[in-house]
């Protein structure tokens, strides 16, 4: 099979997926487009959201998706990092035995782990996770242990912020994209939600779903082909430049926002690996827009979610990100021009 | 001998005449000054018949100090009167006997009937004796008096028309100069100007520069995708919408597809046809253009 018709084949693939997931989850067709972008891009998606607006079930709908082994842990507050490596107890014959935890328990066949309300985790629990998700293993009982097909998919409300550990920025800098999960707006999508009998029971819903459509031990291959497939042109990667130097340095790109001062806003722009991550979403969308290469648009189309998190604002900002963030974003590419 | 006898004819006619002649003169008993009107009444009927009047040059001056107005003749009950009105026109510098002209008058029967001169006085209004009115303005030359106020006039009103006409030459060479450095597509077209003329529309510089005409003008970056945004702030650019829309379709080409020839469209055509629908523009609605 030769590249074109591979990478075909799975475009047809990622969009049957997309179709089928928008129809068990209505009214979010853009994040559901994000996090299919992420999963392409061998990425990890943090989901951030009202209490009961579906981010638990739109991440299993992926996961059944993705097929493979699926672990899920909920984050609380006693959970310790030992907890995901391993379980201990005493057996029917009164042994002590040691078991692998959630992580080491599938091996590598572990495709995707989805931290329900990570922010109620220690950061001790983080920190296992951090490194989970960079390198894609972890050390226990004198070796390591690789999961080279895991996507993390971690939520967190954010009604609650009592008894929670709010993510370290390097915790943050780790997930490809942070998504906002909001409640629809559309009238006949809420009619449906609350009337409709199909969408009362979340579990019906994903079990409509054909398993494994997009197989997770196979997205490393395709996630790598797509890479190397689609290209950047100098101009746009001119672009890609001047737009990590505007999260740097907003002001020197007229960049503004209102009642802030944009000299002071910034502690450190975005990482090298927020960039690279953006690049690799950028290229996903170039290719599931049936393109082999990066216009500006596919760039714009990942920013807010890729960037909107990896900003690091000055303290006396970092209580209104929310607010600050994505109107950053957004006049990062009103005014970064291309070409 | 004969000529004494005509003579003395001649003076006893004039007598009868004037003793024929009924004339009302309401003196004053004060004297006159400037301004006032003397009236003279001769009564045209008699027993004879109507006395026919002099012909009057009337409603002119008739001397320094008299001017004759229009001439009446009026009817009281059965009588006809002629009225004979004279407005002092002048003050003497003194005190001064000046009087009405004579007249004569032909009776029904043709005797000649004569008005004598009516002598009265006439006085100035002011003392001319400097000491008691020291606060007596001198005399002013009326003539002088409505020339300079006429030259100045017109030397303000000629003023006024050349500071408007200044103004108004200032703010044209002003938008003749700024709209050049102002409005996004005059800005693009002089750069695209000063680029290789036969190069012109192959040189990225140029596309980069109406990239960046249609950034200014939609105050955000627009991309291929972000086409409506545009229209969206600039209506005004409705009438080149397949051609702008070309322009991106084949700029995303030329700038983001990493193989193949790069697409060539005159992009300096577009360039100058956008900036005359901008000039357009921004003579209605200024604001709109330059946005």
């Amino acid at each position: 099979m030769t590249s074109d018709n591979f990478l075909s084949d799975w475009r047809e693939k990622a969009l049957n997926t997309e179709a089928a997931i928008n129809s068990v989850v209505i009214g979010q067709q853009a994040l559901v487009r994000l996090i299919n972008i992420a999963l392409f891009a061998r990425g990890h998606v943090l989901l951030e959201g009202d209490v009961g607006v579906g981010k638990t079930t739109v991440l299993r709908a992926f996961a059944r998706a993705a097929g493979g082994d699926f672990e899920r842990t909920e984050g609380t507050i006693d959970l310790m990092p030992n907890d995901l490596v391993y379980h201990t107890y005493v057996d029917s014959d009164g042994q002590p035995r040691i078991d692998p935890g959630p992580l080491l328990r599938h091996g590598e066949n572990l495709t995707t782990f989805f931290f329900n309300e990570i922010n109620r985790a220690r950061p001790q629990v983080q920190s296992l996770l951090l490194r989970a998700m960079a390198e894609r293993s972890v050390s226990a009982f004198n070796r390591e242990y690789r999961f080279p097909h895991m996507t993390v998919f971690a939520d967190r409300n954010k009604v609650e912020k009592e008894e929670t550990f709010e993510l370290a920025s390097a915790a943050r800098d780790r997930f490809m994209f942070e998504l906002n999960m909001a409640t629809p707006q559309d009238d006949d999508i809420r009619r449906s939600l609350i009337i409709d009998k199909a969408y009362h029971n979340a579990d019906t819903l994903i079990e409509q779903l054909a398993t494994g459509t997009c197989p997770g031990d196979q997205l490393n291959n395709i996630g790598a082909t797509i890479q190397n497939t689609v290209q950047t042109s100098p101009a746009i990667e001119k672009y890609l430049l001047e737009v990590w130097r505007a999260s740097e340095k907003p002001s020197a790109f007229g960049v503004a926002v209102e009642g802030v001062d944009m000299d002071r806003l910034i502690l450190a722009g975005a990482s090298p690996r927020g960039m690279s991550a953006m690049v690799k979403a950028s290229r996903v969308v170039a290719w599931i827009n049936d393109r082999d290469h990066v216009l500006p648009e596919d760039v714009h189309a990942v920013l807010p979610a890729a960037l909107g998190h990896r900003v690091f604002f000055n303290p006396i900002y970092e209580l209104r990100r929310s607010d600050i963030a994505p109107v950053l974003v957004q006049s990062i590419m009103n005014r970064v021009a291309s070409p | 001998m004969h000529f004494i006898v005509c003579g003395l004819l001649y003076l006893f006619t004039l007598s009868v005449a004037h003793a024929n002649l009924i004339v009302e003169q309401p003196p004053k008993a004060y004297g006159y000054f400037i301004g006032d009107v003397l009236l003279q009444r001769v009564q045209l009927t008699t027993a004879d018949g109507l006395i026919t009047p002099p012909a009057l040059e009337d409603d002119q001056r008739i001397d320094t100090f008299l001017h004759l107005m229009p001439v009446i003749e009026t009817t009281a009950g059965n009588q006809q009167w002629l009225e004979l009105r004279y407005q002092i026109i002048n003050a003497p510098a003194q005190t001064q006997l000046i009087s009405l002209p004579a007249l004569t008058f032909t009776a029904a029967n043709g005797d000649q009937l004569t008005l004598p001169a009516w002598q009265f006085t006439v006085a100035p209004l002011t003392a001319t004796d400097g000491e008691s009115q020291p606060s007596a303005l001198p005399d002013r030359n009326a003539r002088n008096l409505i020339r300079q106020h006429s030259t100045a006039t017109l030397r303000l009103s000629l003023a006024a028309l050349a500071i408007t006409a200044g103004l108004w030459l200032l703010w044209w060479l002003f938008r003749h100069f700024k709209d050049p450095h102002t409005l996004p597509f005059a800005k693009a077209n002089r750069t695209i100007k000063r680029l290789p003329g036969a190069t012109r529309d192959n040189e990225p510089n140029a596309w980069i520069a109406l990239h960046h005409a249609f950034n200014q003008v939609a105050g955000k970056t627009i991309s291929g995708n972000s086409l409506p945004e545009l229209f969206d702030a600039a209506p005004w650019l409705a009438d080149h919408q397949s051609a702008i829309k070309e322009f991106y379709t084949a700029s995303a080409e030329r700038f983001f597809q990493p193989a193949g020839k790069p697409p060539v469209i005159a992009v300096s055509d577009l360039c100058q046809s956008l900036q005359r629908t901008e000039k357009r523009q921004a003579r209605t609605t200024p604001e709109s253009a330059a946005s």
